[in-house]
C-alpha cells in the first residue's frame, strides 16, 4: 500500500525487518507481541521515504487490459486493484489509518498506536472512507 | 464500500510467504533517513580528518618560513580540535536511536528533533571549523609565496595601513559568509529534505 514497485515495497520490508530485530531488545511486554510488531512496521513505514522516480503506471495497464472481462473472479480483483491504485493518493498517516481500520482494531487501539485522540480517530477515518470513495468514483468505478 | 470483502482479498492475495524473498542478512543497511543522514556525516568525518591530516603534513613536504609555519599549525590545530569534539558529540547522537517503538506521532517527532539537533551540531562545526580555515590557508600562502616574514608579522600584530587592514576584513567577512551560506544551503539541500518529508508527516497527524 505504501508503494508502487516491487523493488520499493522490498526496500521496506527489509527496512521492517532490520528496525524489528534492532528494536527487539526494546519490547517489555507492555503489549501484545504482534501489537507492537505492527507499531514498529507502521513506524518505520511512515518516516521511510524513497527518492521520487517514474515509473511505468503497472495498475493503469492492468486496468485497461482487463476493462471489458466481467467475470465475478476479475470484478472482485478489480476491486481491490481500484482501492489499492485510489490508497496511492492518501498521506501516510490516511493510509496508516486505513490499514489500522481493515485490520479491524477499534477507535481506542488506533487512538494508542498513532499517538491522536480517538475523536481524532474517528473524524480522520470518516474523512479518509470519503476520499477513498471518491477518488474511486472518479476512476469511474463504484463499489 | 465494504471493507470487509477488501480486507478478505488482501488476505487472500498476500498469502504467499515466498512472495518477497528477502533475509535479515539481506538487509544489511538501514534506509531510514535519520541513519542515512548519520551514515553520510559518518563519510564526511573521515573525509574531513583526512584533509586536516593533509594539512598538518604539508608543511613538512614544502619549505615554508618558520613564523607562518606556527601561526598555520596553531590555526590548524584548533579547527581540528573542533572537528574532534564535533565527532564526540556525533558519537553521542548516534548511540542515541530514535524510539521506533513510540506511538506513530511521537516517533516521527523524536525522529524530526534528533535530525534537526544532529543538523545543527553539524553545521555550526563546520562551519566553526570553515572559518579559521581561510586564516591557515593566508598563513600558507605567506609562508609559501611572499616569504616575507616580517610582513607577515606586522599583518598578525595590525601594524599594517588602515586601507589594507580593512581589506583583509572585507575578503575575511565575505569568505565567512559565503562559508555561512554555502554549508547551510548544502546541508540543507543534502539533509534537510528528510526533515521537510517528516515534518510534512507530522502535519498530516493534525
Amino acid at each position: 500500500m505504501y508503494f508502487d514497485t516491487y523493488e520499493d515495497r522490498e526496500d521496506l520490508f527489509q527496512e521492517i525487518v532490520l528496525q524489528l530485530w534492532k528494536s527487539l531488545k526494546s519490547y517489555k511486554g507492555d503489549s501484545a507481541f504482534s501489537t507492537w510488531m505492527y507499531r514498529v512496521a507502521l513506524n518505520t513505514a511512515l518516516v521511510f521515504f524513497k527518492k521520487e522516480k517514474r515509473k511505468p503506471d503497472a495498475v493503469r495497464g492492468f486496468l485497461v487490459d482487463k476493462e471489458d472481462v466481467v467475470s465475478d473472479a476479475l470484478e472482485k480483483e478489480n476491486q481491490l486493484t481500484h482501492f489499492y491504485k485510489a490508497t496511492k493518493q492518501l498521506n501516510k498517516v490516511e493510509k496508516a489509518l486505513i490499514l489500522l481500520y481493515i485490520e479491524g482494531l477499534s477507535g481506542k487501539e488506533i487512538s494508542e498506536n498513532l499517538g491522536i485522540s480517538e475523536a481524532n480517530v474517528r473524524v480522520k477515518t470518516n474523512r479518509t472512507k470519503i476520499k477513498l470513495q471518491e477518488i474511486i468514483k472518479n476512476q469511474g468505478y463504484e463499489f | 464500500m465494504n471493507f470487509d470483502d477488501i480486507k478478505k482479498q488482501m488476505d487472500a492475495t498476500h498469502n504467499n510467504s515466498d512472495e518477497i524473498e528477502t533475509t535479515i542478512k539481506d538487509a544489511k543497511q538501514t534506509l531510514m533517513p535519520i541513519h542515512k543522514v548519520r551514515k553520510s556525516m559518518k563519510y564526511e568525518i573521515i573525509t574531513q580528518l583526512f584533509i586536516i591530516v593533509v594539512f598538518f603534513a604539508f608543511p613538512y613536504i614544502v619549505e615554508i618560513d618558520a613564523i607562518p609555519k606556527g601561526f598555520y599549525y596553531i590555526l590548524i590545530f584548533v579547527t581540528n580540535l573542533i572537528t574532534l569534539g564535533y565527532l564526540l558529540k556525533m558519537g553521542w547522537f548516534l548511540n542515541k536511536t530514535s524510539n521506533i517503538t513510540l506511538q506513530s506521532k511521537f516517533a516521527v517527532l523524536s525522529f524530526v528533533h534528533d535530525l534537526k539537533l544532529t543538523l545543527e551540531v553539524y553545521k555550526t562545526a563546520i562551519i566553526a571549523g570553515s572559518l579559521l580555515l581561510p586564516l591557515a590557508i593566508f598563513a600558507l600562502y605567506q609562508g609559501l609565496v611572499v616569504k616575507d616574514q616580517a610582513q607577515f608579522l606586522k599583518i598578525i600584530s595590525l601594524e599594517t595601513s588602515i586601507t589594507k587592514l580593512a581589506t583583509y576584513i572585507l575578503v575575511y567577512l565575505c569568505t565567512a559568509v559565503i562559508i555561512y551560506f554555502g554549508t547551510v544551503l548544502w546541508a540543507n539541500k543534502l539533509y534537510g529534505v528528510h526533515i521537510k518529508k517528516l515534518e510534512g508527516v507530522i502535519k498530516d497527524f493534525d
